[in-house]
C-alpha cells in the first residue's frame, strides 16, 4: 500500500509527479545519474569486496564505560551502576545491559580505542562520517559545509556507479544532525548534493516514508495531476538547483520515478513482505524495524546503508527516539531504553544477516561519534568524550571475536594504538573494494591506514 | 503536517505472549485470564513504563511513547478497558505519574526544556493549581520516580542535581526540599512503606545497582539485595510485607519479590524477554508489570507466589 499524505492508493500513478520531482531534485543517488569511477566492487589487496556496508550510527555519544568498555574497579565517581558480564572472548566483559551481545561476541570484533579530534557533535560526527577534518573548525566555529571531503557512504556509492538502487540510503526521519542542524558531512560534501544519501524514514509500526517527498502546502492531492503545476515545479528546482549533475531536470524527473515506481525499490521498502516473527524480533520500535528495513535493503543489493539511532542527537526524555546524548540521566536512560534496544537490535540484526547468508558479504559496523565523560558530572551522568571510544565490527573481511586496543583504567584514554575516523573510512572503503589507488583517483581518504587488527 | 508519499507496513498483532492459554485481544476489552495466567491489560505494543495505581485502586496511570518522540500519560480503566489521555491539556513530554493516597494530589515529570525534567504538581482542591518544583543546581537537573508519602503529605524522588543522583523529598507545595541520600554512586526508584516509615530504593554505592532499606528521615541504611547486576524499581506490597522489584540476576529483565527484610526472595517471571516496572494491585495478590512480548511492549496483571 502506498499513500500520499491523508489518502491512500495501490499505486504511484499519478499522484507523485510532483513529489517526485523533488526527490529527484535532492537525491539523484535514485536516480543514478552521476558519474561514476568504477562499476561495481572490486577487490582490494586480495580480499573479495564486501557487496554492502551496513552501518549503525548511534548519534549523540554513547557511553562506552556503560556497554562495550566496563571498568567495574575504578572508583565510584567512573565505574558508573552497571554489572558486567563475561564475553566468549576470553578476559573480555560487557556491561550487564548487553547480555545479547555478550551472548554472540564470537561473531563480531570490538575496537576499544576509537578517537575523534572534536567534542561537539555535528564537528565530531562529520569527522567520524568523513575521516575529514575541517580546518576552519567545521559547523561550531562557523565553517561551510561545502568544503568537506563526502561521507563514506557517498564515496562508496560513486565507486559503485549507477545501479537500480541508489548506492547510499539513511534511514532517518531527515539528514542526521542536532538541534542546530545537520552534520556537514551526512552527505556528499564538496562533490555536492548530488551525493547526498537516498533518505528514507521507518517508524516503528514499518511504515516507510521519504521525507524529501513532503508535499508543499497547498498542493493537494487533486493537483498531484496537473501538469502545469508539475511545470511549474520543474522549473523551479532548475533555478535553485545547485548545477552539478542537474542539467538534465527530465532524466531526474524520470529516473526518480522509475525508481520509486519500480517493483524492486518498492519491494525493498515493503517490511510486510517480512514474517512477522521477523519483525517481532527486530522489535516493533523505529530503530528495530530501521534495522530490518537497513537489511532488507542490503539483500537488495544498495552498497552503503545506514541506520540512524535517531535523527537528532538529543534526548529530551526516556523512551524516546531520541539520541545518545545523555548529558542527564545518562544511567535512567541506558537502563530503560539505549542499552536494551541497542543489545536486541544488533543481536537480531547480526543473527538475522547470518541466516540469510548475508554476513560474510556485508561489513557490519556500529560507533557513533565519541564516548562519554569517564568520569561522572556532578549531576550524575555523562558528558561528551572523544578521545576513547568504541567501534563493533561485524561481517565481510572482519575477523569476528577480537577485543582490540586497551584503554586505561578509566576509560579515559587509548594504552595502544588510537583508530582515527580517517582509519574507520579508510578500513570500510577497503574491505568494499575501494584500494589505495581507487581512493586516490577520487582524492579521497588519501595516505589513510588500514585497521589490520581487524582483518 | 508533513504529508509524506509512504509504505505501510501492516504487520497483523499476533496472540503472542506465550504464557498464556487464551486470552481475547479485542482492543480496550478487560479481557479475562486463564485461571493463574498473565492477563495483558493493553494491547497496542507500543512502549510503555512506570504504571501506578490511581487512589480509586479500579485505574492505572502509566506513561507510553505515545507517537515518535512524545510521551504522554494515560489512564487505563480496569472496569471497562477504555483509556483517556490524564493531562490532555498540558501538550509538553510526560511521564512517570503519581497519585497522593487522598486523591487530592497528582504529579509528573514534565520535559521543560531541552534536558532540564522538572515536577509538576496539581493540587484537586485548588481546581488543579500547578505548582512546578524546579530542581536545582543545573538546567540539565531532573527529576524522576516521584512517590507520595502515605500522609499524602510529602514527594519522594530522585533528584539529578549538583549533588548527583539522590534521593530527596519536598512538600506538595514543592517546598522545603531534603535530601535524603548523599551517597556515592547513584540513588533512585524510591518506595515508600506502607506505614511511612521506610523507604526501599536501589543505589550503586556498594557496585552495581542493589535494593536498600532507609529510615523515612533517610537514616539507618540497609542493604537487602547483594546482586552482581542491577536489582532496580522496588515497590512495597499494600500490607507492607514484601517487596517486588526488577533484576537482572538470572540474565534477563525479571520479576521477583522478597519479604521486607530481604529474605525469602523467588522470581515471579520466567520469559526470554523483559519484564519490568512491578507494581501492586491494590489487593496485594497480584503485580502489574510492563512487558515486553514479541517486540511489543503492554501492561499485564501477573500473579504472586505466596
Amino acid at each position: 500500500m502506498i499513500g500520499i499524505g491523508t489518502f491512500r492508493t495501490r499505486d504511484c500513478q499519478g499522484m507523485t509527479r510532483r513529489a517526485f520531482l523533488q526527490a529527484g531534485a535532492a537525491l539523484p543517488f535514485a536516480a543514478g545519474i552521476l558519474p561514476s569511477v568504477a562499476s561495481g566492487p572490486m577487490p582490494a589487496a586480495g580480499r573479495t569486496p564486501v557487496r554492502s556496508v551496513l552501518l549503525l550510527w548511534l548519534g549523540g555519544g554513547p557511553s562506552h564505560l556503560d556497554l562495550f568498555d566496563p571498568k567495574p574497579k575504578a572508583p565510584s565517581q567512573f565505574r558508573g551502576p552497571f554489572g558486567t558480564l563475561q564475553t566468549q572472548v576470553p578476559g573480555a566483559h560487557f556491561t550487564e545491559l548487553l547480555p545479547q551481545l555478550a551472548a554472540r561476541s564470537g561473531r563480531f570484533s570490538v575496537i576499544r580505542t576509537n578517537i575523534n579530534h572534536e567534542g561537539g557533535h555535528r564537528p565530531a560526527g562529520s569527522i567520524a562520517l568523513t575521516g575529514y577534518q575541517a580546518p576552519d573548525g567545521g559547523e561550531d566555529r562557523g565553517g561551510k559545509p561545502g568544503q568537506y571531503t563526502p561521507n563514506f557512504g557517498s564515496i562508496l556509492a560513486r565507486h559503485r556507479g549507477t545501479k537500480a538502487m541508489p548506492g547510499f540510503m539513511s534511514l532517518a526521519r531527515g539528514p542526521i544532525g542536532d538541534g542546530v542542524g545537520p552534520l556537514f558531512g551526512y552527505g556528499g560534501g564538496k562533490w555536492g548534493k548530488g551525493y547526498d544519501p537516498f533518505m528514507l524514514n521507518c517508524d516503528r509500526t514499518g511504515t516507510v516514508s521519504i521525507p524529501a517527498l513532503e508535499l508543499p502546502e497547498g498542493l493537494s492531492p487533486l493537483r498531484l495531476n496537473d501538469r502545469r503545476a508539475v511545470q511549474q515545479s520543474l522549473d523551479l528546482a532548475r533555478r535553485i538547483s545547485d548545477g552539478a549533475g542537474f542539467q538534465n531536470w527530465d532524466s531526474v524527473y524520470k529516473n526518480a520515478w522509475s525508481l520509486l515506481t519500480s517493483s524492486g525499490a518498492s519491494r525493498a521498502f515493503d517490511l510486510t513482505e517480512e514474517e512477522d516473527r521477523t519483525r517481532d524480533r527486530f522489535g516493533h520500535t523505529s530503530f528495530g524495524q530501521s534495522a530490518l528495513l537497513g537489511r532488507r535493503l542490503v539483500e537488495f543489493g544498495v552498497p552503503y546503508v545506514q541506520v540512524n539511532w535517531s535523527q537528532y542527537v538529543e534526548v529530551l526524555f526516556p523512551f524516546s527516539d531520541y539520541g545518545w546524548d545523555t548529558h542527564s540521566d545518562n544511567f535512567g536512560l541506558l537502563t530503560d531504553w539505549h542499552g536494551p534496544l541497542l543489545d536486541r537490535v544488533l543481536s537480531v540484526l547480526l543473527d538475522d544477516l547470518e541466516e540469510r547468508g548475508l554476513l560474510d558479504s556485508t561489513l557490519v559496523l556500529c560507533l557513533g561519534e565519541f564516548g562519554r565523560t569517564p568520569r561522572i558530572n556532578n549531576i550524575g551522568s555523562r558528558d561528551h568524550w572523544p578521545h576513547c571510544y568504541f567501534s563493533v565490527w561485524a561481517g565481510g573481511g572482519v575477523q569476528p571475536g577480537r577485543i582490540i586496543g586497551d584503554s586505561d583504567a578509566q576509560g579515559e584514554h587509548p594504552l595502544t594504538d588510537p583508530v582515527t575516523p580517517a582509519m574507520v573510512g579508510t578500513t570500510i572503503l577497503e574491505l568494499a573494494g575501494m584500494d589505495t589507488a581507487a581512493r586516490a583517483q577520487m582524492g579521497v581518504l588519501e595516505g589513510g591506514r588500514v585497521i589490520e587488527e581487524l582483518l | 503536517m508533513p504529508k509524506w508519499v509512504c509504505w505501510k507496513g501492516g504487520g497483523s498483532l499476533k496472540s503472542c505472549f506465550r504464557w498464556v492459554v487464551v486470552i481475547s485481544l479485542t482492543a480496550g476489552a478487560a479481557a479475562r485470564s486463564v485461571a493463574s495466567e498473565p492477563l495483558r491489560l493493553t494491547d497496542d505494543g507500543r512502549r510503555k513504563f512506570s504504571p501506578a495505581y490511581l487512589p480509586d485502586g479500579r485505574s492505572i496511570a502509566f506513561s507510553i511513547h505515545e507517537v515518535p518522540n512524545q510521551v504522554l500519560v494515560r489512564k487505563l480503566k480496569r472496569d471497562d478497558g477504555t483509556q483517556e489521555l490524564l493531562f490532555p491539556s498540558d501538550t509538553a513530554h510526560q511521564f512517570d505519574a503519581a497519585f497522593s493516597p487522598d486523591g487530592r494530589y497528582t504529579c509528573y515529570c514534565r520535559s521543560a526544556s531541552i534536558r532540564q525534567l522538572v515536577l509538576i504538581i496539581l493540587d484537586q482542591q485548588q481546581g488543579n493549581k500547578e505548582t512546578i518544583f524546579l530542581p536545582p543546581g543545573s538546567s540539565r537537573s531532573t527529576v524522576r520516580s516521584p512517590r507520595f508519602t502515605p500522609d499524602s503529605r510529602q514527594i519522594i524522588f530522585t533528584l539529578s542535581s549538583d549533588r548527583g543522583l539522590q534521593i530527596a523529598t519536598v512538600d506538595t507545595d514543592g517546598q522545603d526540599l531534603h535530601y535524603l541520600t548523599e551517597s556515592a554512586g547513584t540513588n533512585g526508584w524510591p518506595s515508600v512503606s506502607p506505614d511511612g516509615t521506610q523507604i526501599a530504593f536501589s543505589s550503586s554505592r556498594n557496585g552495581a545497582y542493589d535494593v536498600y532499606l532507609m529510615d523515612r528521615d533517610g537514616g539507618n541504611v540497609r542493604q537487602l539485595t547483594e546482586s552482581p547486576t542491577r536489582d532496580i524499581r522496588p515497590a512495597w506490597s499494600p500490607d507492607g510485607r514484601r517487596i517486588a522489584f526488577m533484576s537482572a540476576r538470572d540474565g534477563n529483565p525479571e520479576i521477583y519479590v522478597m519479604d521486607a527484610d530481604g529474605n525469602h526472595v523467588q522470581r515471579v517471571t520466567h520469559h526470554p524477554d523483559v519484564d519490568d516496572f512491578p507494581i501492586w494491585q491494590p489487593d496485594g495478590r497480584r503485580l502489574v508489570t510492563v512487558a515486553e512480548r514479541d517486540g511489543r511492549s503492554d501492561l499485564f496483571l501477573i500473579n504472586v507466589p505466596e
